[in-house]
C-alpha cells in the first residue's frame, strides 16, 4: 500500500511514495516539537559519550541529523523516548568508535546549549558524581545505565538494547552494586 | 545512597534541564535543508566511489592483459593483481549492502555488531591488498629482458621485489586484529590503521559477551 507524502524543504514541495506501514507524514513543525519536548535525551547521551566540548557539538548534530532522516519512518508502536533513545545511543556509541573528529557541516553553534550557567550547587555535584560513574562505564553499560536512571522499564530497556529482560536484570543488578560502591566512597 | 534516590537526583536534573537548556531552532534548520550528510551515509558513499574505481581499474587492467597475452610474466603479474581487486571490489559491496542494511532505530546490538562487522571486513581487505605490491615489480619482465638482463640490474629487481614483499607481509601482520601494538611501532600502527580495527574487533568481542546471560 503506497501513501503520497508531501515534503517541503527549502521552499519546495516534494512529493514523495512511502509504503505505508511505514509512513508518518513528515511535519517540520513536528519534529521541531519533538526536539524540543525531548531535548534532555539528547543532551545526556552526548554528554555521557562525548567529554570534549567541541566532540559535542558534532554528536549531538549527527544524532539530530539521524533522527531526522528516520522520522518519518518513526513507528507510534514504540514511546517517543525509546525511539530517541534507541537512534541517539546508537549513534553515539558509533560516533565513539571515531577516531578523528570531522564536522559533517560547517556549524558555528551547538544545536542544544545551556542558556546559563549555574553555580554547582549539591545536585550539581550529585549529578557529576553520577556522570563519572557513567563515564567509568564501557559502552553498552553506558547505554543500560542511562536508560535506568530515565525509569525506562526492564522490557523497554530490552528492545532498545536488543538483548533479554532477564539479561537487563542481571547487568542492572551488577551496576548498581558498582554504583552503592562509588556512592559510599565518595561519603567517606 | 539508595538507587530510588539516585533515580530521584537523575528526575530532578531531568526536570531542570529543561528550562536551562534552549534549541537553537536556526541551526536545526540548516541540519533539516539536508546540507549535512550523515555518518553512516558518508561512509556508504565512500565505499561506493571504491567499487566504481575499483571497477574502473579491474577494466583497465583486463584489458591491458587481453592485448598482452603473449607476455606470461605481464600477464601472470597483472592477473593476480586483477584477482586480488576483485576480491577487494565484492567486500566493498558486500559493505555497501551491510551498511544499506543499518536501521538507526534498529536495537543497538545489531546496528552496533553491522557497523563494527564493516570496519573489521575493511581492514581485512586492505589487509589482503597489501600482498599485491610486490606483484607491482614484476609485471614488465618480459622473455628478452630475463634472457639478457645482467646481474646489476637482477641485482637491484631482487632488492626491491624482497623489499616490498617484506613490507607486504610486516603489513599484513601488522593489520591483524591480534596484533600486538608496541610503543616503536605507534606510528606504523596508526599508518596500518591497526587500532581501529583491534578496537572494531575487540567491540564485535563486546557485544557477543553483552549477549551472554551470566
Amino acid at each position: 500500500v503506497i501513501l503520497l507524502t508531501s515534503l517541503r524543504i527549502i521552499g519546495h514541495e516534494y512529493t514523495i511514495l512511502l509504503p505505508s506501514s511505514m509512513t508518518v507524514p513528515i511535519d517540520q513543525g513536528a519534529f521541531e516539537n519533538l526536539i524540543e519536548g525531548n531535548k534532555g535525551i539528547i543532551y545526556k547521551v552526548a554528554n555521557s559519550y562525548c567529554r570534549d566540548k567541541e566532540d559535542r557539538k558534532d554528536l549531538v548534530q549527527e544524532i539530530i541529523i539521524q533522527l531526522w532522516k528516520a522520522f518519518g519512518h518513526y513507528n507510534s508502536q514504540f514511546k517517543v523516548s525509546t525511539w530517541m533513545y534507541r537512534i541517539s545511543l546508537n549513534v553515539a556509541i558509533s560516533f565513539y568508535r571515531k577516531e578523528k573528529r570531522s564536522s559533517v557541516a560547517p556549524l558555528t553553534a551547538t544545536i542544544i546549549a545551556m542558556v546559563a550557567d549555574e553555580e554547582p550547587g549539591q545536585l550539581e555535584e550529585q549529578v557529576q558524581l553520577l556522570y563519572q560513574f557513567i563515564n567509568e562505564l564501557d559502552e553498552l553499560n553506558k547505554a543500560l545505565m542511562l536508560l535506568y536512571l530515565d525509569n525506562t522499564s526492564y522490557k523497554e530497556m530490552a528492545e532498545v538494547l536488543g538483548i533479554s529482560e532477564t539479561n537487563v536484570a542481571t547487568k542492572i543488578a551488577r551496576i548498581k552494586d558498582k554504583l552503592k560502591q562509588k556512592f559510599s566512597l565518595s561519603n567517606q | 545512597m539508595n538507587d530510588i534516590e539516585l533515580k530521584n537526583i537523575w528526575q530532578t536534573y531531568d526536570r531542570k534541564l529543561n528550562h536551562l537548556l534552549e534549541v537553537n531552532f536556526q541551526q536545526l534548520k540548516t541540519i533539516k535543508g539536508d546540507k549535512a550528510e550523515s555518518k553512516i551515509r558518508s561512509f556508504i558513499h565512500g565505499h561506493m566511489v571504491g567499487v566504481v574505481l575499483g571497477i574502473i581499474w579491474i577494466l583497465f587492467l583486463g584489458f591491458l592483459v587481453f592485448h598482452m597475452l603473449d607476455n606470461i610474466y605481464f600477464t601472470l603479474s597483472v592477473s593476480l593483481i586483477i584477482l586480488f581487486n576483485i576480491f577487494a571490489v565484492a567486500a566493498y559491496i558486500r559493505h555497501v549492502n551491510i551498511l544499506q542494511q543499518i536501521n538507526i532505530g534498529e536495537s543497538i546490538m545489531e546496528t552496533q555488531r553491522k557497523l563494527a562487522l564493516v570496519i573489521t571486513s575493511d581492514k581485512q581487505v586492505a589487509r589482503i591488498l597489501i600482498l599485491q605490491t610486490p606483484f607491482y615489480c614484476t609485471f614488465y619482465y618480459s622473455d628478452q629482458l630475463v634472457h639478457q638482463a645482467g646481474p646489476l640490474f637482477w641485482t637491484i629487481q631482487l632488492i626491491v621485489v624482497t623489499l616490498l614483499t617484506t613490507l607486504a607481509v610486516y603489513g599484513y601482520i601488522k593489520l591483524s586484529p591480534a596484533s600486538k601494538p608496541t610503543a616503536s611501532g605507534k606510528f606504523i600502527n596508526t599508518l596500518f590503521g591497526t587500532p581501529k580495527l583491534q578496537k572494531a574487533s575487540a567491540f564485535l568481542n563486546e557485544i557477543e559477551e553483552f549477549k551472554k546471560e551470566i
